[in-house]
């Protein structure tokens, strides 16, 4: 069966996949300056964030 | 015309993991051998110094498990999970935002010191352990005044939830320990920590007797009360079958073939409560067991009874109580409002509970008038109600009718 509903933590996941990817490419590319704390801070709170959402949707 | 096949879903298969499975899930819907698909991987973690592991974190979060497969993992009578591992990511997911909130205060110059950080995201991890077991913890899903045995299965259950909690304890102690080490201030309260250990062992010796007889004597009172209360049940259940059929052998008694019929039904369902398990006429619906019940007291008692049943609900020991219960106020409808016409049961059955009203047309009467040895209603309806966690409201004034309201819930809609 081609299950086509939306899978939500993909799409979170995604959206902040994305929105990491976007802070890397403007870090490079030295439009804003990020430290290594700060990109530290970004990928566990990240990661984190991703844990939480896909524990509470198991849960329903 | 050619079919067209649809690739594999993209889905973990514990059965077939290493790790996560997340290899084994890629060469299923890809088609290639997952051995392949393992190699790679491990090139590209090692070619990334080593962002291959969280790449692979994050598909192991995304990509979902076969729930075929996981079932078929664990087996029908395999023992519940020490750990929901939903509650271990959301606990381990709060650890991290914490973490990440401490790093991005210590960037902007706010820091306390790693002896606090480090402590304070353990302790968070193992509170937001401890909130999420809480909520999950099995509820009592037996009513109080079941009869139904412990079985090994409830007993497992109180098992699993006190290993679940201890994780969540187990972590914020050790939060406790590393902070006061790491501030070293372990050594000073060690003479403290002896001297309670010494204490809870003292006090544990003196109290063990009185314990242990406080334990068994709750285990003898429940033992009893489960007694009192298959007795209160087969006491009900005699009044309601045999003693009805009786009485209705009385007023039949000029008619044999009347008097045989009404011996036989009873026979056959004293047998069958006997011996079978089932009670409510082996039927799987509630709506239908109602509808037997009421055919067998119009049948029996001659008066005509109107079933309305809106939605349905599962058969089991609480709506086989309100089965029994609502047969009862039939039966004394029929009893004592004989010629008043039609008696009407509108039953709403639902999910989560259930509802059903009895009313006739009779003379009606006074409840609080009714006598202390007449069991038809303070134990064949309103006993056997609250025995099973239900309620039952008798509404009926002298030249009004009556109306025998019955509630029963067994859980959330």
């Amino acid at each position: 069966m081609n299950d086509r509903r939306t899978d939500p933590l993909s799409l979170v996941a995604g959206v902040l996949i994305v929105i990491v990817g976007a802070l890397m490419v403007f870090d490079q590319s030295s439009d804003i300056s990020l430290s290594g704390g700060v990109i530290a801070a970004v990928f566990v709170g990240v990661f984190g964030l991703i844990l939480v959402v896909s524990g509470l949707l198991e849960d329903r | 015309m050619s079919a067209r096949i649809e690739p594999a879903p993209l889905r973990r298969d514990p059965a077939d993991a290493i790790i996560g499975g997340v290899c084994a899930a890629l060469g299923r819907r890809l088609g290639i051998d997952p051995t392949i698909i393992r190699v790679g991987a491990v090139a590209i973690t090692l070619a990334t110094a080593g962002f291959g592991v969280v790449a692979y974190c994050l598909a192991w979060l995304l990509i979902p498990a076969d729930p075929w497969a996981a079932a078929q993992l664990r087996g029908p009578d395999a023992a519940p999970r020490w750990t929901h591992p939903a509650n271990w990511k959301v606990a381990v997911g709060i650890g991290m935002l914490c973490l990440s909130l401490l790093l991005v205060l210590r960037e902007l110059g706010i820091w306390w010191s790693d002896p606090v950080a480090w402590p304070l995201v353990l302790a968070a991890t193992g509170a937001a352990l401890l909130w999420r077991q809480s909520r999950v913890m099995q509820p009592a899903s037996v009513p109080e005044a079941s009869t139904a045995p412990d079985r090994p299965a409830t007993r497992r259950n109180r098992l699993a939830d006190l290993y679940r909690g201890g994780f969540g304890v187990a972590l914020v102690i050790g939060a406790v320990l590393l902070f006061l080490s790491a501030n070293n201030a372990l050594g000073q309260t060690r003479d403290v920590i002896l001297a309670a250990i010494a204490a809870i062992f003292a006090l544990a010796l003196i109290l063990a007797p009185f314990l242990w007889r406080l334990g068994r004597n709750l285990a003898t009172e429940r033992a009893a009360r489960i007694r009192s209360q298959e007795r209160a049940e087969l006491a009900a259940h005699l009044h309601d079958s045999v003693l009805q059929t009786l009485t209705l052998v009385q007023k039949r008694a000029d008619d044999p073939r009347e008097v045989a019929q009404l011996a036989r039904r009873q026979e056959r369902e004293l047998r069958s409560w006997l011996f079978d398990a089932g009670r409510a006429g082996a039927s799987e619906s509630l709506a239908t067991a109602l509808e037997l019940a009421a055919v067998e007291v119009e049948e029996a008692h001659r008066v005509p009874v109107e079933v309305v049943a809106v939605g349905d609900g599962p058969v089991d020991e609480r709506t086989v109580a309100l089965v029994a219960a609502t047969r009862e106020a039939i039966v004394n409808a029929a009893k004592f409002a004989p010629d008043s016409g039609e008696i009407a049961v509108y039953a709403e059955l639902g999910a989560g509970g259930a509802q059903v009203f009895v009313r006739d047309r009779g003379p009606g009467f006074e409840p609080s008038s009714v006598q202390a040895d007449r069991r038809g209603l303070r134990e064949s309806i309103v006993g056997r109600m609250e025995r099973f966690g239900g309620r039952a409201d008798i509404r009926s004034h002298p030249g009004s009718g009556t109306e025998v309201v019955l509630t029963m819930q067994w859980g959330k809609e």
